[in-house]
């Protein structure tokens, strides 16, 4: 009777082992690489959109959905304008799932606190109701645009503008730039920790290796470009970006930017009867 | 340096992407002659949009145990030439606001102006200069330096504007609370004491390590076949010189004592123009108030500016290197 080995390997083998390194009087090396490696992550694993399967948006309608609402919180300066416009923010945020919402108000708190540190010494200028207006249309702005990150995949971004006729070469750009920020940020990882890892002792001065790093990347990322630009010929690339077609139902796109298009009525005309 | 949204006005982010919009579109049309050229231009927009993004999340450490990044506006524009480095900058602008949040969707124009278009057209303008009295280097880094303190200061003057352009009845400043005494020496303070240098050092390290990998790989200027479009704007504006004397008030801040005696009579100011305007210098010049002679006023702009643009001419001429050899 044979005894049954075991298909696993032992758990010191399948742990990761984290080498640690001393720390260095000049280790801006590893400070980068953290940020790199979150960079990597966020963009490696972006978070799902929030798409509602019944009531899909058009992409351009997205955006400008969008540039309506910040311009409209952006013009005013009247408390209850603002507080409606919350209102309907805050009816879209109901389409997000509790994690997205967690994580939504995580990074919308954060941010408007970085923003209130900047405008907080005013306080003493110009007095608190400013500070007061300032941090909530300021709030107001950041909640919508992290809306619409949360809610828009890269290619709806792009489709968007292509339907609002930006030009080709812009989209392009914009689509090889998203595309390559990752390999190229990948790289630039690797060759941090390679430089790391060949250290035997801290560098003369730090800003010796930045020559070296960044013009690395730069000789790369330029022999990259003559392979991709082969590919793409190869691929029959003729100078212009394919605007997908709608899938979206047109009366929905309607009836969704109809609240704004309302909004942006009033706005202008409210002014005459005193509502605005 | 990126102004996030509701720290400038909607007429400011309007006005300021009006004021980029004809510069994206000579972008537009430089680099697609560009593409003509050199095919890889094109994926290399969208790989350099991606590295300035990279550059700009890159930290360096400066003393005082604090770090800061550079930009990299003038060292796309010598790597990949001015115009498409507007555009690869415009990009990233845009990717930092919509996908990071780093920077206003509103305030784009305004982030586009300052960091895609000021940045990367003062460096490469010095290190063109730098290039003609063969100092390249020393070209670089006083344009990376310019660069990046030039858009720092209209980006400081940009949101010190705010309180003067967008204010209640009562004066409390709609946006952007502090105004230019404040905003104008944060922003230079900063740039001009640490970002600047980070940012000169950081593009000639660069420049310097691909300059001796592979030269070939930085950008290369096509000589210029046909100067007749200068002349032909240099022309229009001498023969449009005398347009100015259509306005039959003097300039502002260009009165003589007794015209500025009388404007502040009619202010209810004072009766007496200031002492030291009184008798202060009143240097007589050879074409006063550009009057040559008797001929007509009209007439003495257009040959003023003539001679100007001929003794600026001779000036060039006799500043640059010979080309021809000389037996």
């Amino acid at each position: 009777m044979t005894t049954k080995q075991p298909n696993n390997l032992p758990t010191w083998l399948e742990q990761p082992n984290q080498l640690t390194s001393q720390p260095q009087r000049h280790n801006f090396l590893a400070h980068n690489q953290q940020h790199l490696q979150h960079l990597l992550a966020r963009l490696s694993q972006p978070l799902p959109a929030v798409q509602s399967k019944r009531w899909q948006l058009s992409p351009s309608i997205s955006l400008l959905r969008l540039g309506i609402l910040i311009l409209l919180i952006a013009l005013t300066n009247n408390t209850g304008w603002l507080w409606v416009l919350g209102l309907l923010l805050a009816g879209h945020l109901l389409q997000l799932s509790p994690s997205q919402l967690r994580r939504f108000s995580r990074s919308w708190l954060l941010s408007t606190l970085i923003a209130l540190l900047v405008v907080l010494p005013s306080y003493w200028l110009v007095g608190p109701a400013t500070v007061l207006l300032f941090g909530f249309k300021t709030g107001l702005i950041l909640a919508s645009t992290q809306y619409y990150r949360l809610t828009t995949t890269f290619q709806e971004l792009l489709s968007g503008l292509k339907t609002l006729h930006c030009p080709n070469i812009f989209i392009m750009t914009l689509a090889i730039a998203i595309t390559y920020l990752r390999m190229l940020g990948h790289y630039l990882l690797q060759t941090m920790m390679a430089l790391d890892m060949r250290m035997v002792a801290p560098a003369k001065h730090p800003y010796r290796l930045i020559g070296t790093l960044f013009g690395n990347l730069f000789l790369k990322s330029h022999a990259y470009a003559l392979e991709l630009y082969a590919a793409m010929e190869a691929r029959g690339f003729n100078g212009h970006y394919v605007n997908q077609p709608a899938t979206t139902n047109r009366w929905h796109d309607m009836l969704t930017l109809t609240p704004y298009l309302v909004l942006v009525a009033v706005f202008i005309f409210g002014r005459t009867y005193g509502i605005n | 340096m990126h102004i996030p949204d509701n720290y400038l006005s909607p007429a400011t982010c309007g006005t300021l992407v009006l004021a980029v919009a004809p510069v994206w579109t000579v972008a537009v049309i430089k680099v697609k002659a560009q593409i003509k050229e050199k095919r890889e231009t094109l994926p290399m927009l969208g790989i350099a949009a991606s590295l300035a993004f990279l550059i700009m999340m890159f930290n360096l450490p400066i003393p005082g145990g604090t770090t800061a990044h550079a930009v990299g506006g003038t060292l796309l524009a010598v790597l990949i030439g001015p115009w498409a480095a507007v555009l690869a900058l415009t990009v990233t602008v845009l990717l930092q606001a919509l996908l990071f949040g780093d920077g206003g969707i509103l305030a784009f124009g305004a982030n586009a102006f300052n960091m895609a278009v000021i940045m990367p057209m003062v460096g490469y303008a010095c290190y063109r200069v730098g290039v003609k009295f063969k100092h390249p280097k020393v070209g670089l880094f006083i344009g990376a330096y310019l660069g990046i303190n030039v858009a720092a200061l209209v980006a400081g003057i940009e949101l010190g504007l705010q309180p003067l352009l967008a204010h209640t009845a009562s004066g409390a400043p709609l946006y952007c609370p502090y105004g230019l005494n404040v905003t104008v020496p944060a922003m230079l303070a900063a740039h001009l004491l640490v970002a600047g240098w980070v940012e000169a050092i950081f593009t000639v390290l660069v420049y310097q390590f691909v300059h001796k990998v592979a030269p070939t790989n930085l950008y290369q200027v096509t000589p210029q076949r046909s100067r007749r479009p200068w002349a032909y704007l240099l022309g229009g504006l001498v023969v449009l010189s005398p347009l100015g004397l259509l306005a039959s008030n003097t300039a502002w801040g260009e009165w003589s004592p007794a015209e500025l005696k009388q404007r502040l009579a009619e202010q209810h100011i004072s009766q007496q123009a200031p002492q030291g305007m009184v008798q202060g210098l009143h240097f007589k010049a050879l074409f006063q108030d550009y009057t040559i002679g008797n001929l007509p006023i009209s007439v003495g702009y257009i040959l003023s500016a003539i001679t100007a643009v001929l003794i600026f001419l001779l000036l060039m001429r006799g500043l640059q290197h010979d080309n021809q050899t000389t037996k």
